[in-house]
């Protein structure tokens, strides 16, 4: 075997599935770590190399570690995540059917948010506890709401909003795309989801970028123009909360997609009860055991 | 190697069966007995469609072998190889909760069907598992039951109520290291205080008390502040590593104690504490003053005649 694949991999692995989500410099940091666990000085691969290896092992069970960017300021962030679109799946192992069902209707109105706010408020988000089939008490949805932004699935702003987390971004990228494609946008840089950032004044124009791909594009651009329209870029122009684009005449794109999406809450609300059945069995098990 | 045989060479069903007990030609009719879907699904689907060459040939070894070499053989390798994946991530989410991955679990959400292919899939699976992480997936011990209190279990419970756990495989020196400064100290401390515990029961005889265990952490002065130790003892249990269980009225009168409750090492904590790391534990809490004899007098202190 010529393959470079060793215990070092492993070792980086095992700390990525316990710690899921991490920043460049920390991956960086492991990566060392494990090369010199076991007394190899240089490393034989450079940590491009390293994680392509690693890759190309996970790939075999639909999984990667992949990179992104922080959107709210450009930290580069990775990953273990699911690549097969179970991520929801995955969840059910973290929260039970209930939690699980709070927080995809939490996605839905994130991600279905008018003037691509793409944030709920507070008073919002408890609301909607009270409207989910097995409703939860508004307590308990302060506690839940606590434990999302603690787990970092969500990021909760001084403005007392929720927005998607980058872990989140990330790890529910193939759920997000599947269920909410008319709704997700992406950054014309990168071409990741962006769901922070600025777009161009036109509104008809569809340019829309992370602050950090802004940054980095503007830092190289004679003008700061649109690249796509060239009217001039106003970086106060946000995607994201407390934005101007309602001021501003800008759509309430979601109307016609909300009606889709609670056609397909309608099959989901069936689904979820029969989760909530195993789930529940599932705890009576672990109680016996 | 006959052509039959080729074929499954993939799949690898009759080398991989663990489960002693019942031959080829009554592995179906269990099978029947333990659940009726995968049967009738079989029943719907045409028999045998890959091989065409040698097909009254084969019609005939079916009529011979078992609804189960049936249902295997119906597996493509993709389907195999899908299921395999999905076991690795789900053995994979299991450990991150530390819950144990349970037969009966695997077969309803993955294999569904094919539920008496679950050797070859987990032994795939482990394959995956070693070679790309470094754990192993192993089975649980289970626990030990008072033989007075629980009906016998029959044999078909006994195979549904199997569960695993990862393992790490890496070299007990990789294994110690921390790639990871936990930023909160949390989970260090959580395992320090299992470690205490499980360090507790072994020198008990195996098996502690809750008055017992109680008054050590009065004396260690652990009450409910930082760690709320009634819940994370919950937790523990939960997770597999501690067994809580009833005194009987029989053992109780035996050991003239009123303990209404008593815990002993669970299944998880047999298989990621060894007998040698808690002594390791132990010795470094005495340090310098640890008496050259310490190991044998854990051993005593632990006491051989309660078998693990
Ligand atoms: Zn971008
Ligand atoms: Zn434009």
């Amino acid at each position: 075997m010529t393959s470079s694949y060793a215990n070092a991999h492993r070792l980086f692995l095992q700390a990525s599935m316990s710690e899921r989500f991490f920043t460049e410099t920390k991956a960086i940091e492991m990566y060392k770590k494990a090369y010199l666990a076991n007394n190899v000085r240089r490393p034989t691969e450079t940590f491009q190399e390293f994680i392509a290896s690693i890759n190309q092992k996970l790939n075999t069970i639909d999984m990667e570690i992949r990179k992104s960017h922080d959107e709210t300021d450009g930290t580069p962030v990775w990953a273990l995540v699911n690549t097969n679109g179970d991520e929801i799946s995955k969840l059910v192992t973290e929260y039970t059917a209930v939690e699980i069902s709070y927080f995809k209707h939490l996605i839905e109105l994130i991600v279905t948010a008018d003037y691509e706010e793409f944030s709920v408020s507070s008073i919002t988000a408890l609301r909607e506890a009270s409207k989910l089939k097995t409703s939860i008490t508004k307590s308990a949805a302060e506690s839940l709401l606590q434990k999302f932004v603690e787990d970092k699935w969500l990021i909760l702003s001084k403005n007392g909003k929720y927005s998607l987390s980058q872990r989140a971004i990330l790890e529910l990228q193939v759920y997000l795309k599947e269920t909410y494609e008319d709704n997700l946008i992406e950054c014309t840089l990168c071409y990741d989801i962006i769901t922070k950032g600025q777009r161009c004044d036109v509104q008809q124009c569809k340019s829309r970028f992370h602050h950090h791909c802004s940054r980095n594009y503007f830092a190289s651009q004679t003008e700061k123009v649109c690249p796509s329209c060239k009217i001039a870029w106003k970086e106060s122009n946000v995607i994201g909360e407390d934005n101007n684009n309602k001021s501003k005449g800008g759509s309430s794109r979601r109307k016609n997609k909300r009606a889709t999406a609670v056609t397909r809450e309608g099959d989901e609300e069936e689904e979820e009860e029969e989760e909530i059945e195993e789930v529940v069995a599932e705890e009576e098990d672990e109680r016996d055991y | 190697m006959s052509s039959r045989s080729r074929r499954n060479r993939n799949i690898n069903y009759d080398s991989e069966e663990e489960e002693a007990g019942p031959s080829k030609r009554t592995r179906g009719r269990q099978n029947n007995t333990e659940t009726s879907r995968p049967v009738k699904r079989s029943r719907r689907e045409p028999v045998e469609s890959s091989d065409s060459s040698d097909s009254s040939q084969e019609e005939l070894n079916i009529q011979s072998s078992s609804l189960a070499d049936k249902t295997v053989k119906k597996m493509s390798t993709e389907e195999l190889d899908r299921k395999v994946k999905e076991v690795v991530r789900l053995a994979l989410a299991c450990e991150l909760r530390k819950v144990p991955l349970r037969r009966e679990e695997v077969v309803r959400k993955v294999l569904a069907d094919h539920s008496r292919a679950f050797p070859v899939v987990l032994s795939k699976a482990r394959e995956k598992l070693s070679d790309i992480f470094g754990m192993d997936l192993v089975e649980m011990p289970t626990k030990e039951k008072p033989t007075s209190a629980r009906r016998r279990v029959t044999k078909k419970e006994n195979a549904s109520a199997k569960s695993f756990m990862l393992r790490n495989t890496l070299p007990k020196k990789l294994r110690e290291v921390n790639l990871i400064n936990w930023d909160k100290n949390q989970e260090l401390e959580k395992m320090g205080l299992l470690t205490v515990i499980l360090s507790l029961i072994h020198v008990n005889g195996r098996i502690l008390s809750d008055d017992q265990l109680n008054h050590y952490f009065r004396r260690l002065r652990l009450g409910d502040e930082p760690l709320n130790t009634t819940k994370l003892i919950a937790t523990f249990i939960k997770q597999g590593y501690l067994n809580k269980q009833k005194v009987t009225a029989i053992e109780n009168s035996r050991t003239s104690e009123k303990d209404p409750v008593e815990y002993r090492w669970g299944p998880r904590a047999k298989i990621e504490f060894s007998e040698s790391s808690i002594c390791d534990f132990i010795k470094g809490v005495y340090g310098d003053d640890a008496l050259p004899d310490l190991p044998k007098q854990i051993e005593r202190a632990s006491g051989l005649e309660f078998k693990m």
